[in-house]
């Protein structure tokens, strides 16, 4: 019993301690901040729309546009990486006889990109296909350890380019795109 | 048992007694104390976080400064100014002297003043020049009887930039808030 009051005596003893103020006319207090892994994109207002339009001869050239985007990221200093990776969220109504990224009219049919992407981060290389598998989701961009961008921000695009098929069917057809960042 | 020599001496004692007990001496003394005007500080370490969606949010963390004061009844004033004495480090992270991208900037502000009148405004914190964390007027005391808590209390809000250009990791600066009175 003796014991057991001691130890409370004592436990109520370092408390005060603990929380025990020193006062004087100057006093310093550390002041700590955490620096966590961060990564965000924002796609730019003039592209929350890409139009992908063809010129040139007949079916000579593919559908083409250009998708604008802005970037934020921080990686972990010793063994951080990071990605920039899109996937077809919606393909296009292929039912309605256009352009289908999913069961294209045509074999050889596809949604093609290449990248271009601000430093730290490195541009997808060669031509990639769009797919609608999100676990399956594409490169645009990697990102090595202590990547930080801007503070306001790094810029990259992605070109797009769509066969030109003549089996498409005339009209007008939307797809969505989702970009994602990831960082560690 | 007794001389008569003896029983004299006794009723001599007596009297000599009653006669001390029957006077009552006065005198007074002058106690003088100076008072003099004075303030002190008392804090506590700050640790910033930053939540919410990524580079959304800046990163924020709250210290209760306390302080105790007593400033002159003509004339009097006091004042806590707070500087950074230490930058932050390791290299690589914020710096309050050179931070990595204009704009960068730790700043605070003040709420819940007990006493006096708390910064107004985000102040930005520097490595040169001291701030006004709070000031007091004239006739300022603090205990009971005084206007205000024991101690005074005073709550700043810090607000550091979130750039990216930091590098992930820990970093430490060293804030030091100054009393003075008169």
């Amino acid at each position: 019993m003796r014991k057991f009051a001691f130890t409370i005596a004592l436990l109520a003893l370092s408390t005060t301690i603990g929380y025990a103020q020193t006062w004087n006319t100057s006093g310093t207090a550390n002041l700590s901040v955490q620096v966590p892994v961060e990564a965000a994109i924002s796609i730019d207002t003039g592209s929350l729309t890409t139009n992908l339009t063809t010129s040139g001869g007949l079916f000579a050239n593919p559908f083409t546009g250009t998708t604008n985007f802005s970037y934020k990221i921080r990686t972990s200093k010793s063994s951080g990486t990071g990605k920039v990776q899109l996937y077809v969220s919606t393909d296009f109504n292929c039912a309605s006889g256009g352009p289908c990224v999913t069961t294209p009219p045509s074999s050889g049919d596809a949604l093609t990109y290449t990248c271009t992407v601000a430093a730290p981060g490195s541009a997808c290389t060669g031509t990639q296909t769009a797919t609608t598998v999100a676990a399956s989701a594409t490169d645009v961009a990697t990102f090595g350890a202590d990547a930080k961008s801007t503070s306001t921000g790094n810029s990259g695009s992605v070109s797009w380019s769509l066969t030109n098929d003549p089996k498409y069917s005339t009209g007008t057809y939307t797809a969505t795109v989702t970009f994602t960042i990831s960082a560690s | 048992m007794f001389t008569r020599a003896a029983i004299r001496g006794v009723w001599l004692a007596v009297l000599l007694t009653g006669s001390a007990l029957a006077n009552t001496v006065s005198t007074s003394q002058t106690l003088t104390v100076s008072i003099g005007a004075v303030a002190i500080v008392s804090v506590n370490p700050v640790a910033m976080t930053t939540s919410g969606g990524a580079f959304t949010n800046s990163f924020t963390g709250s210290m209760l400064l306390s302080y105790k004061v007593r400033t002159s009844t003509l004339g009097g004033s006091a004042n806590i100014q707070l500087r950074a004495t230490a930058d932050f480090t390791p290299a690589g992270g914020p710096s309050i002297a050179s931070p990595p991208s204009p704009g960068d900037a730790l700043t605070y502000t003040c709420s819940s003043t007990s006493l006096g009148t708390g910064c107004s405004g985000p102040l930005t914190v520097s490595t040169t020049a001291g701030t006004n964390v709070v000031n007091i007027g004239a006739a300022a005391c603090t205990g009971s009887g005084c206007t205000g808590s024991n101690p005074q209390t005073q709550t700043l809000n810090f607000q550091l930039t979130n750039d990216p250009q930091y590098s992930t990791g820990t970093y430490q600066a060293t804030l030091t808030f100054t009393a003075s009175a008169v």
